[in-house]
């Protein structure tokens, strides 16, 4: 089992995850904690050296342009991503898997869902979270923002899972085994629960990890353009912000810190994800 | 006489995970130039896996090792198929070793027609009106009504019979010195089947064309086959002149086989009952 | 085709919907310059929103397009359809650049490696190729935009407006590699995936059998046969092309249709945000439509018997 692709993409995002759930108590400073006097300065041991005035103590990452510490916003945005990701991931999902299962109960549902798909699809998600965006007000809540975030992400992905998922579902109940459990006596909620769902488990958990992927690097580019999750919470996406400026990207290197989270973590969920989906068609 | 095909020591092991399996085992036999040798044998048997190891043609996992020495004429220089680089078997495949599949449709690529794909099997320098005619007339003995039509067409529009013989001129057409005939009339019905037995006879006779027939029905060998080699899971079970198999099967296997066979196997019973 | 058509109409509803719910409107920004008069404002809402209510504005909106008038664009001062005339070409050449590297770079490694598959390399390759993938996929858009104007030697930023090529003359190579960046490790899995489906049938063991070389046989035999899943997915490749020219334009300042979106949603300017949806609909369907002539090009049996 150590050799298995798998069980290292697993072990990975569990560390992540239990670096996001935790990591914040470990930070030295709060997240928005702003030292004027240490802005932009280098990862240090003892910064009272590199920057004159400070209060002293460390930043393992450096700071931003703000005077924030690196590595206390790093481990306050992992959990953020993290959550905002799960969320968005999971809402996916939970609006394919049901839609899936009732597409293969009725004809008329399965038209409808294919129609449906076919639209939400097509749809310029993107201008409408623009639009939305533009359209709440300055001072909504953080909430709301992100709430939008996530149902305009379910409702731009969640039509690509279902249509697999339907067709996993759809090549299940044609088997041999359900025709047993059918001669039995078996109802339909019966199959669904029993025989459907547990054999669609492995797909839903492929289609789970990159959903989460694809929400991660999606978050990152909304904030680059100001979409994503409202500052000053930091998430990895608002943490690059600053790199637009060219002057700051070339200069201060430790502010490309939330990739050093990011890319191994989404890396991992992709191997799983193609991993499973290699294994099931080689 | 130095025979065709000579086959010596022949194991196929299939290696998947970590486990290797057995398929054929040390199988040897020879065919001379101008005869039909029979492969006979239940299905899973191994007997496909015997003729694409021939053509160098194993699927991904499946390795072949033994001697299979290959004369393109009788005083010719014999070649290793099983050793020989995929260039130089390149070289042999469809114009002096041919393969007829067992699948019709499946063995066919459903987006060309079937002139282009039976063009394949000629030599790239023969002319288009040359190979055309060739091709037309292959079609016309194998009884096929409308050559040009089906030429025309795609796999898809013709029937499981027409689509065999199709596949059965593509392997004739280079006039190959080996052909290896893998179920080849399965689809065709009792007519249509005997054609084909008279064709295969008349190459065999007048191309000196060597024959591996494989074949699950002893009734198909016993028709058109001059010797039997029975593979059971993978082993020699009995070999032999096909007349003189069939009358006294030595082997269980062989009279297994015997019983199974639709026509061979009712006649068999009554002859065994009083 | 009756989806694509519903498609329009939804996105479209979807965006009156949203300027409904806005407090405001185009003149909203104006409110806050002291200099204007309010009468001057009540004026100019009179003159140009006559119309209150959503749906009395979408009628205004419809019958205009009928007779095939876009709209005014508040925000830039212009009408609506000069402004695309000026911009959407920028965004085409944009994203049909992207859309050929993207493909050419995918479909250059997914056959490499089908080529290579059998030999020494080949497993070796399979695997480098997937972990790079899954590499590659884990890097956003958006950042990828940011570090290559970093990256970027000067004389490839030409032709972006933040640099001084004020109009879209020049051919966007960066945005486009940008722009194919994201696209290429998908694709490439995707086409491996099907050309591995296809080299499993039979007829290629047929082909090679009758002395056709593997090169041959792959791009005589197995690369048609991948045309049903690819083609499908090159038109879905343009519908997330043009989610993501959105962000690029934005952040590498090619002034094309994305750009102007997000400006028109900034000044709450709905003729100009509704015209871009209608266009960019409009381009999905298109897309729609060519890919399916094609598959019924290439596809002899939907082509002769309607249907596989």
């Amino acid at each position: 089992m150590l050799a298995s692709r798998r069980f290292w993409a697993f072990a990975a995002v569990a560390a992540w995850a239990l670096l996001a759930l935790a990591g914040p108590v470990f930070a030295p400073y709060a997240y928005n904690h702003q030292d004027r006097a240490a802005i932009l300065i280098a990862p240090c041991r003892d910064c009272a050296a590199a920057a004159p005035g400070t209060a002293g103590g460390a930043h393992w990452l450096g700071t931003d342009q703000f005077g924030r510490d690196e590595l206390s916003r790093l481990l306050v945005a992992c959990r953020v991503s993290l959550l905002l990701s799960l969320a968005m991931a999971w809402a996916a999902l939970l609006v394919a898997l049901p839609a899936a299962l009732l597409s293969v109960g009725s004809a008329a549902a399965d038209g409808a869902l294919r129609w449906l798909g076919e639209l939400t699809r097509s749809l310029p998600w993107l201008f409408m979270l623009i639009a939305v965006r533009a359209a709440l007000p300055l001072d909504s809540p953080r909430w709301v923002i992100l709430a939008v975030l996530v149902a305009l992400f379910a409702a731009g992905s969640w039509a690509v899972p279902a249509w697999v998922l339907r067709g996993a579902a759809r090549d299940l109940l044609r088997r041999d085994f359900i025709t047993a459990a059918r001669a039995m006596g078996g109802g339909r909620l019966y199959l669904l629960r029993r025989h459907v769902l547990p054999n669609l488990a492995p797909l839903a958990a492929t289609y789970f990890a990159l959903l989460f992927a694809a929400a991660a690097t999606v978050e990152v580019s909304l904030s680059l353009v100001g979409l994503g999750v409202p500052p000053p919470l930091p998430s990895w996406g608002n943490m690059l912000l600053p790199l637009k400026d060219i002057a700051l990207a070339s200069r201060a290197w430790w502010l490309y810190s939330p990739l050093l989270v990011l890319v191994p973590v989404v890396t991992c969920l992709n191997l799983y994800a193609f991993s499973q989906a290699r294994r099931r068609t080689g | 006489m130095a025979a065709r095909l000579e086959v010596e020591g022949l194991t196929v092991e299939l290696r998947a995970g970590g486990h290797r399996r057995l398929i054929v085992r040390d199988l040897t036999f020879a065919i001379p130039g101008g005869a039909i040798v029979a492969l006979a044998g239940p299905s899973g048997s191994g007997k496909t896996l015997t003729a694409l190891s021939l053509l160098g043609l194993l699927p991904p996992g499946v390795r072949a090792a033994g001697q299979a020495r290959f004369r393109a004429d009788s005083d010719g220089e014999p070649v290793n198929l099983l050793a020989a680089g995929e260039r130089r078997l390149r070289r042999l495949r469809g114009e002096q070793i041919a393969w007829i599949p067992q699948e019709t449709l499946a063995a066919l690529d459903p987006r060309r027609t079937i002139a282009a794909q039976m063009r394949e099997a000629l030599p790239r320098a023969c002319p288009r009106r040359e190979a055309r005619r060739q091709m037309e007339a292959l079609l016309a003995d194998l009884a096929i009504a409308e050559p040009n039509r089906c030429l025309a067409s795609y796999p898809f529009q013709l029937s499981g019979g027409e689509r065999q013989r199709v596949l059965i001129a593509s392997a004739l057409l280079p006039r190959p010195r080996l052909l290896l005939a893998d179920e080849p009339t399965t689809a065709l019905d009792g007519s249509a089947a005997a054609q084909v037995r008279a064709l295969f006879r008349a190459a065999a006779t007048f191309f000196d064309m060597a024959i591996l027939l494989i074949t699950h029905d002893l009734a198909v060998a016993a028709a058109l086959a001059d010797a039997i080699v029975v593979l059971h899971e993978g082993t020699l079970a009995e070999a032999g002149p096909a007349a003189q198999l069939l009358a006294k099967p030595a082997s269980e296997y062989t009279r297994a086989l015997l019983a199974a066979s639709p026509v061979l196997g009712a006649r068999a019973a009554s002859e065994i009952a009083p | 085709m009756a989806t694509l058509f519903a498609t329009i109409i939804a996105s479209l509803l979807v965006c009156f919907a949203l300027s409904a719910m806005t407090p405001g409107d185009a003149f909203t920004q104006l409110e806050l310059d002291p200099a204007i008069p309010p009468a001057t404002l009540a004026a100019l809402r009179a003159r140009y929103a006559a119309q209150s209510g959503v749906t009395a504005r979408l009628r205004a909106w419809a019958t205009g397009l009928e007779r095939g008038k876009l709209g005014y664009s508040l925000a830039f001062h212009r009408p609506v359809a000069s402004l695309l005339r000026e911009r959407a070409p920028a965004t085409l050449r944009l994203l049909g650049l992207a859309f050929v590297l993207a493909w050419l770079l995918a479909l250059f490694w997914a056959l490499s490696e089908a080529l290579l598959a059998h030999s020494r390399w080949g497993g070796l390759l399979h695997g480098v190729s997937g972990a790079l993938a899954a590499a590659w996929s884990s890097l956003p858009v958006g950042f990828v935009a940011v570090v290559a104007l970093i990256v970027a030697p000067v004389a490839w930023l030409a032709g972006l407006a933040d640099f001084g090529g004020g109009r879209a003359a020049t051919w966007p190579w960066l945005a486009a590699a940008v722009l194919a960046c994201e696209f290429i490790p998908a694709l490439y899995l995707q086409t491996a995936q099907a050309l591995q489906t296809a080299l499993g049938q039979p007829f290629v063991v047929a082909a090679r059998a009758r002395g056709l070389s593997r090169a041959r046989v792959l791009w005589k035999h197995v690369v048609p046969n991948t045309f049903d899943t690819l083609i499908p997915l090159g038109s879905l490749t343009v519908t997330q092309l043009l989610v993501d020219t959105v962000i690029v334009e934005t952040l590498l300042g090619w002034p094309g249709l994305g750009q102007l979106a997000v400006s028109a949603a900034a000044q709450r300017d709905l003729p100009l945000l509704s015209a871009i949806v209608l266009l960019t609909s409009l381009l999905v369907i298109a897309t729609g439509i060519v890919s399916d002539l094609l598959q019924l090009w290439t596809n002899p049996r939907l082509r002769l018997e309607g249907e596989v």
